[in-house]
């Protein structure tokens, strides 16, 4: 019941410098965590998981192509719920937040497409159909795009970040629009030639190293999200005396590394 | 109250229709542009009216919304350089019933006139004659959805000097549902199918975006517009 | 458990679409590793340029300290007062 009534955990939440602090006692950590899953997810898929039947090898792209694009998908919505907790709440730290997913996010839309349309090439025999789930893939990068321009456009950060925020929610009441509308039209021009079957039942020995994947690419999401925001609190933060302190502390202890490497 | 409502309203539609008025030719152009680049398409493509039939509603569709776009970056500029989008800010008046005002004004000297061209572009381009009716309801309902999206990508891009290829950029993949469904419904017509439903979904999506799209203006015109 | 391949010729192989296969991881290692380590090399180059900008805003406080001592003595400084004291300069310090 404390946690409702007494919001100071909420305004420490949306300290920069918290955060920052914060942040940085668990990055090792979390790093640490992110490479072992990923890297064992990678191994157990490219090396020990048994091949498709129908598909044959070509199928372990799944391991990153359905990962990428769980995350390009979520990602928009961090990045627009967290446009919306600074429009509502004004908290700067989430402002950074969602400054900061705009390009993860579009790499991973990227990735997905590629590895799609990479996928594409020994199955359908061509790299790119203007399948249902490929064009809204397409689209969603194009509304990244978007977010990131706007954000690189403005001189003033609070105009951008505000202005960001908006889009990000107008492409958010959009998405699940854009989303119905292109499956429609899929549907209604579905060329005959070409036949997307939806993933079979997957085997356990397929299905177990997938979701080693989707658990690494989260953890890999929050790492890169920690790390872009940080440099961004960084950036924003630079004239306080903390960060300031910040920088000449870090600087010293490098100067005393070094001369004791020299010496 | 009611009466202070509307008053924001009528007053800027009466005021950017009055403008219009003024600057016949300049909103003239998308119209122009509406009708010469079409001229373009059998040029490009091919002369042949069986195969240009086959393009027409999707063509005519894709101008449309080029036209529309090309428009939509104008609608707070000028009012931003002289100032008068400043007092719109400040008025004690809901923000988004003077901003619906300007939207439709926007849609009455473009989208209106583009929908009541259309039926030329489409004997231009040999659309067979089931897709006329469907065409001009869909240009209707959907250059109104066009005016109401782009006015948000050109308030969040109003205080930029550059602001107009970022505008294409922010707008573009919102209008995807709505050239869909506007272009669909004249296919609809034209394969003999019951075209009502997309052009419904149209009127839907028409209906969402009245009561949403004037609220982010209002919204992104106050971060961006008021410093 | 145990590898499904045979030998490492056949895992690079991937049954005739090794090509796919290894492009499309390769790209994506590619992407995410550069997503990870370019924030810490920028981080890094951050916290130097702020620890510059730092020390050179002291210089520049010190350096106004001791012409205004200067001034203070009695030498006439106006004419390099006013260079140092251009509108560049203001803009920059903010605390």
């Amino acid at each position: 019941m404390n946690l409702f009534s007494d919001w100071t955990w909420f305004h420490r939440l949306g300290s920069p410098r918290w955060f920052y602090q914060n942040s940085g006692r668990w990055l090792p950590w979390l790093s640490v965590v992110t490479l072992v899953v990923l890297a064992t997810g990678l191994v157990w898929g490219l090396a020990f998981a048994p091949a498709d039947a129908k598909q044959g090898n070509s199928f372990r792209i799944i391991y990153i192509h359905v990962p990428a694009s769980f995350l390009a998908l979520a990602g928009y919505y961090i990045m627009a719920i967290a446009g919306a907790v600074g429009l509502i709440w004004k908290m700067k730290l989430s402002y950074m937040v969602m400054k900061s997913a705009a390009p993860i996010g579009a790499v991973l839309t990227f990735i997905a497409l590629f590895t799609g349309a990479v996928w594409g090439k020994p199955t359908w025999g061509t790299y790119w159909v203007w399948d249902a789930r490929i064009t809204s893939m397409l689209i969603l990068l194009f509304l990244y795009a978007g977010v990131m321009a706007l954000q690189y456009a403005y001189h003033s950060v609070d105009a951008a970040s505000k202005a960001g925020a908006i889009l990000a929610l107008v492409g958010t009441v959009n998405i699940p629009i854009i989303y119905k509308s292109v499956d429609w039209w899929y549907t209604l021009h579905q060329p005959a030639t070409i036949k997307l079957t939806s993933a079979p039942s997957m085997h356990p020995d397929m299905f177990q190293p997938l979701l080693v994947m989707i658990a690494g690419f989260y953890l890999f999401y929050a790492l890169v999200l920690i790390l872009q925001t940080r440099n961004e609190i960084l950036r924003r933060e630079r004239n306080t005396s903390w960060v300031r302190e910040l920088a000449a502390a870090k600087m010293t202890t490098n100067t005393i590394a070094n001369e004791a490497k020299s010496e | 109250m009611a009466r202070q409502m509307d008053s924001g309203f009528l007053a800027w539609l009466r005021r950017d229709l009055l403008l219009a008025w003024r600057r016949r030719g300049e909103v003239a152009s998308p119209v122009l542009f509406f009708i010469m680049v079409s001229t373009l398409i059998p040029l490009g493509l091919t002369p042949e009216s069986t195969r240009l039939a086959e393009v027409a509603a999707g063509m005519v569709w894709v101008m449309a919304l080029l036209a529309t776009l090309l428009s939509v970056d104008g609608l707070f500029a000028s009012d931003y350089q002289d100032g008068s989008l400043e007092q719109m800010l400040i008025t004690p008046q809901l923000l988004p019933l003077p901003v619906l005002g300007k939207i439709t004004a926007h849609w009455l000297t473009t989208g209106l006139p583009l929908t009541l061209v259309s039926p030329l572009l489409g004997l231009m381009l040999s659309l067979p004659a089931a897709g006329f009716i469907p065409l001009l309801w869909s240009l209707a309902l959907g250059t109104a959805c066009l005016s109401l999206i782009g006015a948000v990508g050109a308030a969040l891009t109003v205080s930029l000097r550059k602001g107009g290829l970022l505008l294409t950029l922010l707008v573009m993949p919102l209008y995807m549902p709505v050239i869909i469904f506007g272009s669909a419904s004249v296919s609809y017509a034209i394969d003999g199918i019951n075209w009502l439903p997309p052009l419904a979904v149209l009127g839907a999506l028409c209906a969402a975006a009245v009561a949403l799209c004037p609220l982010a203006v209002a919204g992104a015109l106050r971060a961006t517009a008021s410093n | 458990m145990t590898m499904y391949f045979a030998n490492f010729d056949q895992l690079i192989a991937m049954g005739g679409h090794g090509v796919y296969v290894w492009s499309a991881f390769a790209v994506t290692v590619a992407a995410m590793l550069w997503l990870a380590v370019a924030p810490v090399i920028k981080h890094r180059a951050l916290l130097n340029d702020i620890q510059r900008d730092s020390q050179r805003n002291r210089q520049r406080q010190r350096d106004s300290q001791r012409q205004d001592q200067n001034q203070q003595a009695g030498q006439s400084a106006a004419v390099s007062n006013a260079t140092t004291d251009s509108p560049s300069n203001q803009s920059e310090e903010d605390f």
